[in-house]
């Protein structure tokens, strides 16, 4: 009982990386098999034409939350499940940069997703807008449904899962590696993660405005998204987001299947370095190539010329990945085992897919295939095929590692054959039927898309079911499979040298790299001393997550008018402070130290900044997108949204540049206080931070005063330029209020304890913080004040 | 896709364009898909059966390179040989979008929406409105209607908006289609060339009713539409003279 106990305790307050990919895998499964029996259920309303088995409502909900819960829920995490079980270990780490964090985001993600879930279950409905989620559509106007709203704050949470996991997994990956490890020398796999999250980093942020301001229309009640041409804007800041999001779903898979290859065939990459830049090249074009979903926006042609160049442009370096993986078998001795068949079939789903995709580049083609199921077939030949193929694939590869034993290499092999067919004859049919739009619940006989509708029903079944054949595989497996040693495919990689599954630590020594060979130094006190360094459970990412989610559900239920609404809000808020102090407090005794002696690892480029800081270096690079696109959006209200006046007549511009000027010497002061720190001089850092806190306060006041001052003048959010300006402002002082409850903490701990632990450090990265934070308030006075 | 008993390509002037072009995408897609699929098939089949003892995989060792810098370069160079054809074509088939009308009707592409009735001769101007969830067609003469009656051989102009949410204006056999915006007006154009039937719908998801956004093109020859245009836009201003 005791023993269960533990084990209850374990998972739930786990920080260790192995296990929280091992939430992160039976989480996005579970969302796996949520959003493919949605999926089913309405492949089977479009069997046959004029079917009543689903309504529309019902129909347009299925169709939204599946699109939802497979890109962000399942085929995202369950690529992160590998990212957080593998990397740390690829790269010889024995966990992650922050391994709270970690679970934090674990924890996010999870209650999010169970926001979104929630939605289904509150009267009147859930979204349906489609993923896309297109303005005005998804204003309240248009969809009242109650349930949209937890779909829009289980976005957020998702959101917040992804930066702290993004911030986490690039330190990690530049400051975590073994001693020697050069970056060319890391596994395809970690570099496909390292692209992912790069594009993570600059994606997400602009699907976070967009969502703030639909919150702040659907809450407080503005119109933001029904001002006239305001759907261009939602387009522009979504696909600056969606079209990168494509790549952050396949890049993990992509990369697997090139270890798979080079593995099973017994050859190295052919042009390895080539491949890796491709991929650099197609993360980094990415962002170029969006407007590609909007060539029938009306937008300017030469806008869409250049997006029609870079779109063309991207299949170089996916072609080029796809040749020299092809080209990579040659003269090996193939191994035809299940891993290798799922790396070869996603890359012949791949081809089509990619093949498809250029035809979507052409705004002349499009007149056609917007809209269409020549669209919907292309990317899930993407995103399905090539993406999912892959990881299911690295489910196999690394089973036996994760659990010590061998699935059944037979049944494996029927699950891919009996999936890869139904997953053809799913989405080829698709292709012939770019007559027929998305997203139509029902179609007339006349149109003939009967047959072709009917046959992809049956591949969809044949698709969803043959999974169960893994499942069953791999659940007997997991108890009765045979003994796996510790390299069962020969590969060569970190993961491969260590026990299966792997210790609390992974490594029984100090991994080392000497020229191309990886290692492992026999122990010596340094590293022996890894376990006496205190508790590896908190309870506290899993209770600054649950707060939130108490919360925002209470709210949602609140605008739905449902009851126990209030009680929850209020249990939710209590949780969320409870365990923000519970943090604190952990942090002020130093009860959770974690981290590997620096003289161990490979630090190269940032070999002498500390990961806190680097960790915010990258959490501000992401952030500034957040801020670029709210006040993108205010100068598009101004421009083209009608009759809005400018700031310079609804602001006190004094006002306002008082407030800069207080916001500037508010970071001046954190400066000297991180200056202070560094040299140790107590006084002159308590000053330093008590003067910055009490100026932040005053700039708070002074933005306050002049916001109220708008609104007793008669402005309201129903002006477009107000709201999102007002939307702009308040993210900024929310950024503000998250840092001076940080920077109140820091001074009591300097006070109280001195400068122990990290405290230097931390002071300085707040004073990065604070930096950005007048950056951005410049930014917001000489563009919503002035403009 | 092929439901008709003729070509396709005839039904409009941009449904030639886009079934040239989608020619050539297609052709060169077959081609690369053909050499690429036939080596993704082969190598594994033939090299999983070889007897050689490759193996270059140690355990704890990072893979060497296997760069063949000559066959590298050959390889990139190809993809974007490859890529140019594809782009060149692209571009020039966009451009021939807006040439096609701007040399025959001497039209500037470029601000469309502006255009009024009249302004160019033989040209045929028709406002769209969408809304949830449905069309009307407004005539340079008045007449509104829910059916859109054209003309054959005779350049279309649509000037579409939308009431209320994001729609997008198709009639997809004569390969017309632009976003329905509020608040905004975007263009699109067409010369249909052969009477019939065509099919109205809606291609964004625009809300419960938006499988039943369909209506019908009717495309008619000359002298027929001639006739409906104007004992529509007579009996339009009888009911006028009555009010």
């Amino acid at each position: 009982m005791a023993h269960r106990i533990l084990q209850i305790k374990r998972w739930l307050f786990t920080t260790n990386h192995k296990d929280v990919g091992i939430l992160y895998l039976v989480t996005s499964l579970y969302f796996f098999i949520i959003a493919g029996t949605l999926a089913l259920l309405f492949r089977i309303q479009l069997s046959v034409p004029e079917n009543d088995f689903l309504s529309a409502a019902k129909f347009n909900q299925a169709v939204t939350n599946h699109g939802l819960l497979m890109v962000f829920w399942f085929l995202s995490p369950l690529a992160f499940a590998f990212a957080n079980y593998f990397v740390p270990i690829q790269l010889g780490a024995k966990d992650m940069a922050f391994p709270r964090l970690n679970a934090l985001s674990y924890w996010l993600l999870l209650f999010g997703g169970l926001l979104v879930l929630a939605g289904f279950f509150v009267p009147g409905g859930t979204a349906d807008f489609g993923w896309t989620a297109y303005a005005p559509l998804n204003t309240e106007t248009f969809t009242p449904n109650p349930g949209a709203n937890l779909t829009a704050f289980g976005l957020l949470m998702l959101i917040a899962s992804v930066t702290v996991g993004t911030v986490n997994f690039l330190v990690t990956i530049f400051q975590l590696r073994a001693k020697g490890y050069k970056f060319l020398g890391l596994p395809m796999f970690t570099w496909g993660i390292f692209f992912t999250v790069l594009m993570m980093l600059w994606a997400f942020p602009s699907l976070q405005a967009a969502l703030t301001l639909l919150a702040v229309d659907r809450i407080l009640g503005a119109t933001i998204f029904e001002a006239p041409k305001a759907g261009l804007i939602w387009d522009h800041l979504f696909w600056f987001f969606g079209h990168p999001e494509v790549y952050i779903v396949l890049f993990p898979g992509l990369a697997l299947a090139l270890d798979m290859i080079s593995v099973f065939s017994r050859r190295p990459l052919f042009g390895r370095k080539v491949m890796i830049g491709a991929l650099a090249a197609a993360a980094a074009l990415s962002f170029g190539v969006y407007a590609h979903h909007m060539f029938m926006t009306g937008i300017d042609l030469s806008y869409l010329k250049i997006h029609m160049l870079t779109t063309e442009l991207i299949s170089v370096p996916f072609g080029i990945i796809t040749i020299l993986a092809i080209i990579s078998m040659l003269g090996g001795a193939i191994r035809l085992t299940t891993p290798m068949l799922f790396a070869i079939g996603s890359i012949a789903v791949f081809i089509i897919g990619g093949f498809s995709g250029v035809f979507n580049s052409n705004p002349v083609l499009d007149i056609a295939n917007r809209g269409s199921y020549w669209v919907v077939a292309h990317f899930h030949y993407v995103m399905v095929g090539a993406a999912l193929f892959a990881l299911l694939g690295g489910l196999y590869y690394w089973f036996p590692k994760m659990t010590g034993r061998m699935y059944n290499e037979t049944l494996g092999k029927i699950h891919f054959i009996i999936s890869f067919i139904g997953f053809n004859l799913l989405y080829f049919p698709m292709f012939f039927l770019i007559d027929m739009p998305r997203r139509i619940f029902t179609y007339p006989e006349w149109t003939g898309w009967g047959p072709l509708n009917f046959m992809a029903t049956i591949g969809g079944f044949i698709f969803g079911l043959s999974h169960l054949i893994m499942f069953a595989n791999l659940l007997y497996s997991l108890r009765h499979g045979p003994l796996a040693d510790k390299n069962p495919w020969g590969a060569w990689s970190y993961e491969w040298m260590i026990d299966s599954p792997p210790s609390e630590f992974n490594f029984e020594g100090i991994p080392i790299v000497q020229g191309n060979r990886l290692t492992i130094a026999m122990a010596d006190g340094a590293v022996t001393s890894m376990e006496s360094h205190g508790n590896h459970l908190s309870p506290w990412p899993l209770l600054i997550s649950l707060g939130p989610f108490l919360f925002l559900l209470g709210l949602g239920l609140w605008i739905a008018e449902a009851v126990f609404s209030l009680p929850l809000m209020l249990v939710g808020a209590i949780v969320f402070l409870y365990a923000v102090y519970g943090w604190f407090r952990d942090d002020f005794h130093e009860r959770f130290k974690f981290e590997e002696p620096p003289e161990y690892k490979e630090r190269w480029p940032f070999t002498n900044i500390h990961r806190v800081k680097l960790g915010m270096y990258f959490f501000l690079l992401g952030d500034a997108v957040f801020f670029a696109g709210l006040l993108g959006t205010y100068v598009f209200m101004r421009l083209e949204a009608g009759n809005t006046l400018p700031g310079l007549i609804t602001h006190n511009i004094l006002l306002g540049l008082l407030a800069v000027l207080l916001m500037l010497w508010s970071s001046v002061f954190m400066y000297v206080a991180a200056r202070a720190a560094k040299l140790g001089n107590k006084t002159l850092a308590l000053a330093g931070i008590s003067l910055s806190i009490i100026l932040a306060l005053s700039y708070l006041v002074v933005t306050g005063f002049d916001w109220l001052a708008v609104f007793s003048a008669g402005f309201t959010l129903s002006d477009p330029a107000i709201a999102s300006s007002a939307t702009t402002a308040l993210s900024h002082a929310i950024h503000l209020i998250a840092g001076l409850a940080v920077a109140a903490y820091l001074a009591l701990k300097v006070w109280i304890r001195g400068f122990t632990g990290h405290v230097p450090e931390t002071i300085d990265s707040l004073s990065l913080y604070w930096a950005f934070l007048a950056v951005v308030s410049i930014a917001i006075f000489t563009i919503t004040y002035v403009f | 896709m092929f439901h008709y008993p003729f070509n396709p390509s005839e039904l409009s002037e941009t449904a030639k364009l886009w079934w040239d072009l989608f020619g050539f995408y297609l052709a060169v897609a077959l081609i690369l898909g053909a050499v690429i699929y036939a080596s993704l098939v082969l190598i594994p089949v033939l090299y999983s059966r070889s007897r050689k003892s490759v193996d270059e995989i140690k355990p704890g060792v990072v893979p060497g390179d296997r760069g063949k810098t000559l066959y590298l370069a050959m390889i990139v160079l190809l993809i974007i040989a490859a890529f140019m054809s594809i782009f060149v074509e692209s571009y020039i088939s966009v451009n021939k979008l807006a040439s096609l009308i701007e040399d025959e009707y001497g039209v500037n592409v470029d601000n469309l929406e502006q255009l009024q009735p009249g302004e160019v001769d033989g040209a045929l101007i028709i406002e769209v409105r969408a809304f949830q969830w449905g069309w009307t067609f407004i005539y340079p003469n008045g007449v509104e209607s829910d059916v859109l009656y054209l003309p054959e051989d005779r350049l279309v102009i649509f000037k579409v908006t939308s009431d209320d949410v994001f729609h997008a204006f198709a009639i997809p056999d004569l390969r017309v289609k632009i976003d329905a915006i509020p608040g905004q007006v975007n263009t699109s154009w067409t010369i249909p060339e052969k009477p019939g039937t065509y099919r109205i719908q809606c291609y964004e998801l625009c809300g419960v009713g938006h499988a039943e956004m369909i209506t019908k093109a009717v495309v008619l020859p000359q002298d027929l539409f001639d006739f409906w245009y104007k004992s529509m836009g007579e009996e339009l201003k009888g009911l006028e003279g009555k009010g």
